[in-house]
């Protein structure tokens, strides 16, 4: 039924490199389980949560995020790209939120799926600090008398 | 020359706008930079990253043409 060039496009196909960088305005979803014909060994996640810190005796009550979505987008798809590659990973995807996010609830999510422990260990800490320096998502942390103040990265 | 740029989070507040046109003299990056410094020097202050045409520049001796996105943007706070 399938000619022989078909059949191989299907194989690339299904075993093409998932990247994967979106925003959300509501709640994160799950992240597809993603099948590479059995050759996940590892699978590694951080998530991120907004923390209810004290500023000047306050306490952050959420934080309101913002984003330039192309920008951040073409960043974060080159950065995944770029440690698929160094870490032979076999899906890179990151989740970010947008708008108000509560303190307690989480912000951010990367997941790598990579065929061994080490490369997903070793990527996952190296994502989330590139993400954090180069892509563009701006925050704001408001407080519970409805003060805020603008957050930074460090 | 006119340029329109694009204000994001603390930019945008600080301008009370998240769009401007400024009129160049100089048309660079720095000459823009000289420009908003005239109207509100606390913005450049806290001028972070700078795209043009959703490409991070990072000379700002950089020509700037009349029809290009300019994005200014404040610290990153993702994550």
């Amino acid at each position: 039924m399938f000619n022989a060039s078909f059949c191989r496009w299907l194989i690339q196909f299904k075993e093409q490199i998932m990247i994967d960088c979106k925003f959300y305005s509501e709640h994160l979803p799950q992240v597809p389980k993603l099948n590479k014909n059995n050759k996940v060994g590892a699978t590694a996640i951080f998530e991120g949560t907004v923390r209810a810190d004290k500023i000047n005796n306050k306490n952050v009550v959420g934080i309101e995020f913002t984003t330039q979505e192309t920008i951040a987008n073409h960043i974060a798809s080159e950065m995944l790209q770029k440690y698929a590659k160094e870490f032979d990973l076999l899906d890179a995807i990151i989740y970010h939120r947008t708008g108000y996010v509560k303190a307690g609830e989480i912000c951010f999510k990367v997941v790598v799926n990579a065929g061994h422990r080490k490369e997903a260990f070793k990527a996952l800490p190296q994502i989330v600090d590139d993400f954090k320096a180069t892509v563009p998502v701006f925050g704001k942390e408001i407080l519970e008398d409805n003060s805020y103040e603008w957050k930074q990265n460090n | 020359m006119n340029i329109t740029i694009n204000y994001f989070g603390q930019l945008a507040e600080i301008s009370g706008s998240k769009e401007a046109s400024y009129s160049l003299e100089k048309a660079t990056i720095n000459g823009l930079f000289e420009q908003i410094d005239k109207v509100k020097p606390e913005i450049t202050k806290k001028i972070f990253a700078v795209f043009v045409n959703n490409k991070k520049v990072s000379n700002y001796n950089e020509t700037l043409n009349v029809n290009d996105v300019v994005c200014l943007m404040p610290p990153f706070a993702g994550g």
